[in-house]
């Protein structure tokens, strides 16, 4: 019941993070250790892809506020994709995503990113 | 029928809770929802144990006990660790509402809400919270 974590570079200061089995008391440490990297590279876009995260306790939902507070505090913002049911139960109880984007789909996240890189580039062009 | 695990305040021992529980719902023909609700309110409450339960540096024991008849579970985590209300914490944490930067508490409540009743007593210098979920349509299979 250990933790994996992949993290893929989507676009400049884009990443996706995807953890992999349970964010728990046993592995918060490396999922902390891990997403650090990519906010003291200045990540201001974090898509957090739980589609293979089968677990998490408090305290995982601890570290991915500490993910939220380290983004946004830049005017960066944190997404979520692929929430399953027992994630999202915990996240419930707990309010602790308001006002958080929710994509269901790379698909639907592709969109996003592609829309809002486009915006980016028309503020630059004008 | 009741089985006891006795886990040593380490966190690497919150692994063997979580197999522990497995075999719990195996054995007693529970969902798999309710199997992922109680490993995840054990932790919680173990996992609070070990963090701020002792001021020493020595091992403890911590002992769980799991129940079960039909239509019913129920846990008792006991720990020898200071004296320590989780109720009386939870009421006071949700008067004052949890933000970002406040996320202490929020194991408690995810315990209280994932079990139907959750009560607390201190007995001979010991901890004792005593945790149950119904189980509608259920039956052991013993």
């Amino acid at each position: 019941m250990a933790l994996d974590v992949t993290i893929t570079q989507k676009a400049d200061g884009a990443y996706i993070v995807s953890p992999i089995g349970s964010l728990d008391t046993a592995s918060f440490q490396t999922f902390d250790q891990q997403v650090k990297t990519i906010i003291d590279a200045g990540a201001t876009l974090v898509v957090l892809d739980m589609g293979q995260l089968k677990y998490i306790s408090s305290i995982g939902v601890r570290s991915i506020m500490l993910v939220r507070n380290g983004v946004t505090k830049r005017g960066g913002k944190v997404l979520f994709m692929n929430l399953q049911p027992q994630i999202k139960k915990v996240f419930d109880i707990i309010k602790a995503i308001p006002s958080m984007q929710i994509f269901s789909s790379v698909a639907e996240l592709d969109e996003y990113l592609d829309a809002m890189q486009k915006s980016v580039l028309q503020s630059e062009g004008e | 029928m009741i089985s006891v695990l006795l886990l040593r305040n380490q966190y690497a021992d919150i692994e063997r809770l979580a197999h522990a529980v497995i075999a719990f719902g195996e054995v007693n023909n529970l969902p798999e929802e309710i199997v992922g609700d109680i490993r995840l309110a054990l932790e919680e409450v173990v996992t609070n144990v070990m963090m701020h339960g002792y001021t020493d540096n020595a091992p403890h024991e911590i002992e769980i006990r799991f129940s079960a008849v039909p239509h019913r579970v129920s846990f008792t985590v006991i720990d020898d660790g200071q004296p320590f209300d989780p109720l009386s914490t939870a009421r006071r944490d949700l008067e004052k509402g949890f933000d970002d930067g406040k996320i202490g508490g929020l194991g408690i409540h995810l315990y209280t809400q994932l079990m139907d009743t959750v009560s607390y007593q201190r007995l001979n210098d010991r901890n004792l919270l005593v945790m149950a979920k119904r189980i509608p349509g259920h039956r052991t299979s013993d």
